[in-house]
């Protein structure tokens, strides 16, 4: 007896050991797994991510205070003469300002007047609110600040944040006292934004749809109708434009404007710099690369970005020209799409009919009358989008991508044209869809599928989708 | 056995601990071979007290590893709880290893942990291809003979 109770205890005490520990990790899994498709494709838990936000604050102001802690202390032992130092520094500042402000108000003045405005137009900002970072992560992948307000203070989701220099991000989980702030150098967030050409010279001939400005250096500044949409490129420190042909008129040291399409962000903020342009003759699509004007995405290129930051959530007029445009009319956008559609068959029929045999002389002909049915694909483009009064979802894109795709595959196009006159090789039209693959796959997956379906005129609607998620609206 | 619920106190202060330190912030460089804290000490009360709920453990500090840095809910909370429960299953064959064979099998679990993870991240969202997430699964191994040492000293002995 006495040797058999441990030996027939132990297979017995040890299988029950074992079961209730599967048991309890099946009971986990199941939970974590219904959280996940929830929370993932779902988009319920928002209540559930609020209240854990609320007990996450008071671990992040714990993980906080250590560095707040010593900035409090530097600024108390901060010298008298230092302190005189910033003293005149900030005056010369507000000086440099004032002046800005003036010639700012001459301009608004005159922009009114050109509108045949009777008044002056108000800010599209009518009210800001100031929050300190708290925390910064920043895995190879995500690029996410906490902030330390949240919707006490009245923020929502999907606001606008900002700094003094430039665009910082949109706010995704909003906490009852923290937000979370994706950046736009998160590889999951994309920004719709308008290219600020720069013409060098004093006075070019005015192309059309543009309005030159001149700046200090005799510079010819216009704001191109080159929309496009800049991703997160990876790194933490730049911005990609994985969707511009490689005939796009962009330079280094363009600078990037928020365009006002995607129902996110207001128009006309600055948000980067562009500092690489790659236009390699065989790929359709540029490679380009901006680098963010807004101080935390510098510093974060320097791994400098303390905690100490501040970053500014603002609110705007929604009737202002400058809003964000929401969304877009439901009919306008299906005949436009029909539109762009009826120009991309008739483009590819065109195309079809480049043949090995024909000579250069006939191909060029074809491609002439290719390059021709596109053009006609940008005119239905031409008038301005018309735009819901209710909201909805962020659909506004919608209609910017197909532009885009419209460049794409006119790019697309011409390789495959090129091809044909310069060889006078079979070229099918897949063949245009895998270059263009190939030179956005290294800008990450939105751009390798706008990439794939700009050959294919079917996958169009899968392109858009990807846009509308993508744009805007990050996945949280 | 009966010292349980003592060690479920010490397993949260510990496990809070762990969540300070895997969020704390920490300069570019030093940020990557981060290792994961938290997990190890999830895996430490695993295998030294499997009868106090180590699953539970790892499921609740999955959960709040995905409140601060994970892209969906739930998507830590199933990795740690994965490895937890293959730690407590294994944790008589785990304590009688020598602690340097112990640091190869954490390596393993961890190695699960960040696979699950990545297989998680592909269905969820873009997955990151960068090598560099691989490597907290090296500093985390190394990290566990002091880690084990250091716990050894707040769990309760009979």
């Amino acid at each position: 007896m006495a040797v058999f109770s441990p030996a027939a205890n132990r297979p017995l005490q040890g299988g029950s050991k074992g079961s209730s520990a599967g048991f309890r990790f099946i009971i986990y899994a199941l939970i974590s797994a219904v959280l996940m498709f929830f929370d993932h494709s779902q988009h319920y838990l928002e209540e559930g991510r609020y209240v854990l936000q609320a007990v996450a604050y008071w671990v992040q102001l714990a993980v906080s205070s250590p560095t707040k802690g010593v900035s409090w202390m530097q600024d108390n032992m901060r010298s008298r003469d230092g302190l005189a130092k910033q003293n005149q520094q900030l005056k010369a500042d507000q000086r440099k300002l004032e002046l800005e402000v003036e010639r700012y108000e001459a301009l608004e003045t005159e922009n009114s007047q050109l509108r045949g405005l009777k008044d002056k137009l108000p800010p599209v900002v009518h009210k800001w609110l100031v929050g300190e970072v708290m925390q910064v992560q920043l895995d190879s992948l995500r690029s996410r600040i906490v902030v330390n307000v949240g919707r006490r203070n009245g923020v929502f989701k999907g606001q606008t944040v900002i700094d003094d220099a430039g665009v910082i991000g949109q706010t995704t989980h909003v906490g009852p006292w923290s937000t979370e702030v994706i950046l736009i150098t998160d590889p999951e967030h994309a920004i719709p934004v308008v290219v600020e050409h720069v013409l060098k010279g004093p006075d070019p001939a005015n192309p059309k749809n543009k309005v030159p400005l001149t700046d200090e250096h005799g510079n010819v500044r216009t704001i191109s109708t080159l929309h496009t949409i800049a991703v997160g490129a990876g790194d933490q420190a730049s911005l990609a434009l994985p969707y511009l042909p490689a005939n796009a008129e962009i330079d280094v040291g363009d600078r990037l404007l928020t365009s006002g399409l995607g129902g996110v962000f207001p128009a006309g903020y600055p948000v980067a710099k562009v500092t690489e342009v790659h236009k390699d003759g065989v790929q359709p699509l540029a490679q380009i690369r901006a680098v963010p004007f807004a101080r935390c995405c510098a510093a974060l290129a320097q791994g400098s970005f303390t905690s100490d930051r501040e970053v500014v959530m603002v609110w705007f007029r929604e009737s202002h020209p400058a809003a964000p445009m929401d969304t877009v009319d439901d009919s306008d956008l299906k005949a436009r799409k029909e539109c762009l559609q009826g120009a991309l068959d008739s483009t590819q029929a065109v195309l079809k009919k480049i043949q090995p045999e024909q000579g250069a002389a006939a191909a060029r002909d074809l491609k002439t009358t290719a390059a021709d049915s596109l053009m006609k694909g940008f005119e239905c483009l031409d008038p301005p989008f018309r735009t819901q009064p209710q909201d909805g979802p962020a659909a506004g894109t919608d209609a910017g991508e197909k532009g885009q795709e419209t460049a794409h595959a006119a790019a697309a196009a011409e390789g495959v044209a090129d091809g044909a006159a310069e060889t006078a090789g079979a070229v099918e039209p897949p063949a245009g869809a895998t270059a263009s693959s190939t030179a956005a796959a290294p800008a990450g997956r939105p751009a390798a599928a706008a990439a794939r379906s700009a050959g294919k005129p079917g996958a169009s609607a899968s392109a858009s989708r990807s846009a509308k998620s993508s744009s805007g609206k990050p996945r949280p | 056995m009966s010292h349980a619920p003592e060690s479920r106190f010490r397993m949260i202060l510990t496990a809070l601990g762990g969540l300070i330190l895997t969020i704390l912030p920490l300069p570019e460089g030093v940020d990557i071979v981060r290792p994961a804290f938290l997990v190890l000490i999830v895996l430490y009360w695993s295998t030294s007290v499997p009868r106090a709920g180590g699953i539970g453990l790892g499921f609740f500090s999955g959960l709040a590893l995905d409140t601060f840095q994970g892209p969906v809910l739930g998507e830590h909370a199933l990795a740690l709880s994965l490895i937890s429960y293959v730690a407590v299953r294994e944790h008589q064959r785990f304590r009688s290893k020598p602690i340097f064979q112990q640091s190869l099998m954490v390596m393993g679990l961890l190695g699960v942990y960040e696979l699950s993870l990545f297989v998680l991240d592909i269905w969820t969202t873009h997955p990151v291809m960068n090598p560099m997430r691989w490597l907290h699964v090296v500093t985390s191994a190394l990290l566990w003979p002091p880690t084990a040492a250091i716990l050894s000293q707040v769990t309760v002995r009979r």
